[in-house]
């Protein structure tokens, strides 16, 4: 039983890439009519996913793993408007409320192995 | 679909009507702006009315429902194939001695927008913005009753 | 200090296991001591019931161990999917440990009657 260690840090690394890409987006959207900015997004899940599938025989590592870090990448392929700004209120809304599910999704996870993990620690009692 | 999109991708059908809806309304706006347009800046005629085509947004690569034999392709949302001029209804011409671009007969050439139309068009096209922000709300409330499940 | 909480969480871990293996050792040589005299009783072994279930505890808390990184990757589909998972880990965790005080429970009165 993992009680601690590489699922509680991949947990709380899954959340803190959540947090970083919520600020990222809510920059994105305070830009949205600055001329020449491109949006930003924060890749996390598909470079883990990646290093998921580079491994040897499909797995990985937990060091690995671990060691994999959230990135702010700019996207330059969404197509901008005539003031250069590639911002879209609509692509926004959509990331934020994605991603906050996927916060929320994470966190239920982290309340629901704690509560297990006080639960086995009290031994049922 | 990659990695993470399935568990999203009835919101993300939402998320493509509403930039395409986007789309539309902007067009639609562009159109109404230039109903009394006679002269381009190039010197070329009235102006002509846009048009917006929407087409199926199909997923990107066959996953296991897309290739099941006999079955469509999967679509996952909607897309503006193009937005081009109107051809077929015709430019209207009035009778206006005193405009600038009236010819020798004293008749002007106007844009072939009918502005009552485009704002019936504006109107659509606002209730299908609106749609699709409550499916997108749908979704949003139907995954936290569900994570709910596990309290 | 993420990093202290994850290792004081191996500690406590590792402080539960050894914990239980204890238990589990000490059950076993006192079932294996009482056996002779109960040939002729119903045969109730404590000593394997009592592993196998704390193994479907561990087993049950692994099922949720990978579920982050399954929604991560993309192999959970649907969010009732993780909220099944997650109920039924836990339903399974509360259950197995029930099984396994009552288990205790038992063993204990029957010590306790007479050897």
């Amino acid at each position: 039983m993992d009680l601690g260690g590489v699922q509680h840090d991949l947990l709380m690394k899954l959340l803190s890439a959540s947090s970083l890409r919520a600020r990222v987006i809510a920059n994105n959207i305070s830009n949205q009519n600055v001329p020449g900015f491109k949006r930003q997004v924060v890749r996390f899940e598909e470079l883990l996913g990646a290093e998921l599938s580079s491994g040897a025989d499909g797995t990985s590592g937990s060091d690995k793993l671990l060691a994999v870090e959230p990135r702010i990448d700019t996207d330059r392929l969404t197509t901008a408007g005539q003031d250069g700004n590639n911002v879209s209120m609509e692509l926004e809304r959509n990331a934020m409320v994605e991603n906050r599910l996927l916060y929320d999704t994470y966190a239920q996870i982290l309340q629901t192995r704690t509560d297990m993990m006080r639960l086995a620690i009290q031994e049922g009692r | 679909m990659s990695s993470i999109e399935k568990l999203f991708s009835g919101m993300r059908a939402s998320a493509s009507g509403l930039s395409a809806e986007r789309v539309r309304i902007d067009v639609i706006a562009r159109n109404i702006a230039n109903a009394s347009v006679t002269k381009m800046a190039d010197g070329s005629g009235p102006y002509r009315r846009q048009v917006v085509h929407f087409a199926p947004m199909l997923a990107k690569q066959a996953d296991g429902l897309a290739t099941q034999s006999g079955s469509a392709p999967l679509s996952v949302g909607v897309r503006v194939s193009g937005v081009s001029d109107d051809v077929s209804s015709p430019f209207e011409r009035i009778r206006d001695p005193g405009h600038p671009d009236a010819d020798a007969d004293g008749m002007v050439t106007m844009p072939n927008v009918n502005t009552t139309r485009e704002m019936a068009d504006m109107i659509t096209a606002m209730r299908a913005y609106e749609a699709n922000i409550g499916a997108q709300d749908t979704f949003v409330r139907m995954a936290e009753r569900a994570l709910r499940l596990a309290q | 200090m993420v990093d202290r909480i994850g290792s004081q969480t191996s500690l406590a871990q590792a402080a539960i296991e050894a914990a239980l293996k204890r238990q589990s050792a000490a059950l076993e040589r006192l079932s294996q001591a009482a056996s002779p005299a109960s040939e002729s009783a119903p045969a109730v072994d404590f000593s394997s019931a009592l592993k196998s279930g704390i193994s479907e505890i561990d087993a049950q808390v692994k099922r949720a161990d990978t579920l982050a990184l399954d929604v991560a990757t993309g192999k959970v589909t649907d969010f009732h999917e993780v909220a099944a998972a997650l109920k039924q880990s836990d339903l399974s965790l509360r259950f197995a440990l029930e099984v396994r005080n009552k288990f205790i429970d038992a063993y204990r009165e029957v010590m306790r009657m007479g050897v």
